[in-house]
């Protein structure tokens, strides 16, 4: 097979943080697609990692002295604790790339705790990233879904690009009968097609009338929600192959549906195949693709040519919803109100006027703040915010103190 | 006529972190010359930027004052204009808008029209107990509708002058120039905004006239600048300095205050990432126990803080960020906090560099360490350097201020002249 054409984007690592990415890469390796990438993953659990197929694995212990392996326990400050130890490691391996795309479910320790030391390195370098990350279902602890949405607060300043993929996507493809492994099952697979499609996508420059910066501008600093499906099909499954493309696309389970596209906010679709893609198919396949597209959505669509890919034609499609208004980025800046925290005695009473027929006085949670050497100070108010209270606390963000 | 020769300015700051005290006049080879310096920590007098504590401040200002005059090669009675930098929340920026007909046969724009475009942009009225004490030009439009930095000689049948107004409380000035007035400076002395003055140091002409947004992080405030066209269009103050993301390393890490500044000023997180260690190594006496910290905690506590003051920044600058043609540069201590600049760049989305006051003659071995904490200082001595020059010509921030300089040389040579110098 001829190696790939030289593109601004040639060389690629696919690197799984965590659980999910590590079985995402390990899907990836053994059904081939990825074949022209490097792959690494990361884990703090030592198991996972033995006999993998990547072609580097790094061990992350949580515990800097005994570097047991033994995973972090969905405790996510042990995870970003093991990624910090490893973070002389991480910038040699990450360095000399032109694109990483980085996979992981969020939720548990390592990926929520270690992402934003891995996001930290990457722009430090300077290479472009892709964050594909998935949320949790909804039937799992609310902590994991918390957790997962201060990692992704974190994760939005530094990456270039990030897509989050909620798992709940996958309930329009499951049966009602399907049990919960089966479930994070599926999640898994459709993640490496999905990563395997995206890296494709963007490494060979797919986006020929947008390109890669257009991508991250559309993206870049917006929480949303992504839907993404791919779809292939060969010439050996019939003479017309796009339509066969198309619906295997919008059957994808982490789009979730033609309706999710329809209702999305942006939407970004590429069709790469082979050097038999005709312009006719090029023509017709996106013309029925965007006939799909909200009209007043902001779409980018492009073409790619892969020598690589003999025969078969790849329709990849991106729903994006925005979960705000995307607002000037200093916007997203200002302080939260303060957030109500149970306190003690709350947390210990018995549930309240629980018909004993005795009221019992309820107390507000209030959580208080320190200004550290500014306590004794008068207060300055910059927009009705006391910016003397340290941004991380107004934000609620975990710190590690160390130990 | 000084037996020194040249006029000699007196410029004076009070920062959060230290009060300063130069003088300065236009050296032999045309650039500014520092003839003396000296400094003290202000030591709580001063927070975020204005005056908290006068009687500390007064004595601070005096023995400063009295280790600047200690290097002194003149008499003190030399000593010219003074000026000070005001600085600190309080401070509001306004734009005023003027216009006049053009009347005369031939329509052109003459010098006069300007002045009297500008006269009325000026006369923006403000509260009874608010001062203007710095007005720039902005830029001009001839007939609503094309803006041009230099109108004189233009065609037209409408000159709109903008300007941009600075305005405080008049208690502050008027509490500066008491303490001035006690030291000897009989006629008090100058305000000008230290939000503009690092402008006139740091920034190049080219910069100023293409557009640039300068962002001076000093240990109590920020300052922002916008520049155009050579005119000022946006400044402002935020509340937030180097104290306060030390304050916040201190309160999330369970740190020594000092220590967090020192660590913040030595660029000690850059150095230990270089070594590849992943943690810094704490001896926690009160716990008598050696901590590691991860430098990661650090990384996030100094990046939440730049990315919230930068946010706001971007905020305020956002009607005129189209107008920005090179980028932004970022001075004052926090410009050598590892990150800073790239974290400015990242929320601008433009290109940053980190701005240092430029070559300057004299006793400079005491910027040598830090020139970038100096800016403002210097940029205000530049500033009295431009109104000096009778051929400024050139309309923008620089020939705006010569009628106000006049104003405060009129009554320096009146003094001057009462004195037989």
């Amino acid at each position: 097979m001829n190696g790939p054409e030289k593109s601004s984007m040639s060389k690629v690592l696919i690197l799984g943080i965590g659980g999910t990415g590590c079985g995402v890469v390990r899907r990836l390796k053994n059904s081939g697609l990825a074949e022209n990438f490097d792959t690494a993953v990361v884990d703090t659990d030592s198991s996972a990692l033995e006999g993998h197929p990547a072609d580097r694995c790094i061990p992350a212990s949580s515990d800097w002295i005994l570097k047991d392996g033994v995973g972090c326990g969905g405790d996510v400050i042990r995870g970003e604790r093991a990624l910090a130890r490893e973070r002389a490691t991480l910038t040699a391996l990450l360095r000399g790339y032109d694109l990483i795309v980085v996979t992981a479910g969020l939720g548990g320790g390592t990926a929520t705790g270690g992402l934003r030391t891995v996001a930290s390195v990457i722009r430090g370098l300077g290479t472009p990233s892709v964050f594909l990350v998935t949320l949790p279902f909804a039937f799992e602890a609310f902590s994991r879904r918390r957790n997962a949405e201060a990692c992704i607060d974190e994760l939005l300043p530094l990456a270039d690009i990030l897509l989050t993929i909620p798992d709940d996507l996958l309930f329009s493809r499951l049966s009602p009968d399907c049990s919960a492994s089966e479930a994070f099952d599926l999640a898994s697979s459709e993640l490496a097609a999905t990563v395997g499609g995206i890296a494709s996508v963007l490494r060979s420059r797919g986006l020929a009338g947008a390109d890669f910066a257009v991508f991250m501008s559309a993206l870049r600093g917006h929480r949303c929600s992504c839907g993404i499906g791919t779809g292939t099909a060969e010439p050996s499954e019939g003479l017309d192959r796009a339509p066969l493309a198309l619906e295997r696309m919008l059957d994808s389970p982490f789009l979730g549906g033609q309706e999710y596209l329809k209702s999305s906010d942006s939407a970004i679709i590429v069709l790469s195949g082979g050097t038999d893609l005709t312009l006719a198919e090029m023509k017709r396949t996106m013309e029925q693709a965007a006939s799909l597209l909200p009209s007043q959505a902001e779409t980018l669509l492009g073409t790619a040519v892969e020598p690589g890919i003999k025969g078969q034609i790849r329709l990849t499609a991106i729903a994006i919803h925005y979960q705000e208004e995307p607002e000037p980025r200093a916007g997203r800046h200002a302080a939260p109100p303060r957030r109500a925290s149970r306190t003690k005695a709350e947390k210990a009473r018995p549930e309240e006027n629980s018909g004993s027929g005795l009221f019992v006085q309820g107390e507000l949670g209030l959580t208080s703040f320190s200004r550290g050497i500014f306590d004794r100070l008068p207060l300055v108010r910059y927009h009705e915010m006391d910016l003397d209270v340290p941004t991380f606390q107004r934000r609620d963000l975990n710190i590690d103190k160390g130990s | 006529m000084p037996r020194y020769g040249k006029t000699i300015y007196t410029l004076i700051e009070f920062g959060t972190d230290k009060i300063c005290v130069m003088y300065g006049t236009r050296g032999e080879s045309g650039r500014p010359e520092v003839l003396s310096f000296a400094q003290r920590p202000s030591a709580g007098s001063v927070y975020k930027g204005a005056i908290h504590d006068c009687n500390a401040a007064m004595k601070i200002l005096a023995q400063t004052f009295k280790d600047a005059d200690q290097s002194l090669r003149f008499s003190s009675s030399e000593r010219g204009p003074v000026f000070f930098l005001l600085n600190g929340p309080g401070i509001t920026a306004r734009q005023g808008g003027g216009s006049v007909m053009i009347g005369g046969t031939d329509k052109t724009v003459t010098p006069d029209h300007v002045s009297e475009a500008i006269e009325r942009a000026k006369s923006l009225p403000s509260s009874a107990d608010q001062v203007n004490f710095g007005i720039f030009d902005s830029y001009f439009v001839i007939n609503g509708t094309t803006r041009i930095k230099d109108p004189i000689g233009k065609l037209a049948d409408r000159l709109d002058a903008f300007v941009h107004i600075l305005s405080v409380d008049r208690k502050r000035i008027d509490q500066v120039n008491a303490m001035l007035r006690e030291l000897g400076f009989e006629q008090g002395g100058s305000a000008m905004s230290a939000a503009i003055a690092s402008v006139f140091s740091v920034l190049t002409y080219e910069e100023r006239d293409m557009g640039a947004l300068l962002v001076d992080m000093g240990s109590g405030v920020t300052t922002y600048a916008v520049v155009t066209g050579d005119g000022a269009q946006f400044s402002g103050v935020i509340p937030v300095g180097v104290n306060n993301i030390a304050n916040d390393l201190h309160v999330g890490l369970d740190l020594p205050f000092e220590f967090c500044l020192s660590f913040l000023r030595e660029s000690r997180l850059r150095k230990l990432r270089e070594t590849g260690v992943g943690f810094l190594e704490y001896s926690d006496r009160a716990h008598s126990r050696l901590r590691r910290i991860p430098l990661d905690s650090f990384e996030k506590i100094i990046g939440e803080r730049l990315r919230e003051t930068f946010g706001f920044i971007r905020t305020a600058v956002e009607p005129a960020l189209p107008d920005i043609g090179t980028g932004c540069v970022l001075t004052g201590g926090g410009s050598m906090i590892d990150s800073a600049c790239d974290i400015l760049g990242g929320i601008m989305e433009m290109r940053v560099r980190r701005g240092e006051p430029g070559a300057h003659d004299g006793a400079m071995t005491e910027f040598q360490s830090a020139p970038c904490c100096y800016s403002a200082l210097f940029g205000m001595l530049e500033y009295a350097l431009i109104s000096e020059s009778e051929d400024s010509g050139r309309f923008g921030i620089g020939q705006s201020l010569v009628g106000f300089i006049d104003g405060v040389f009129s009554k320096w040579k009146k003094t001057a002249g009462g004195l037989g110098i």
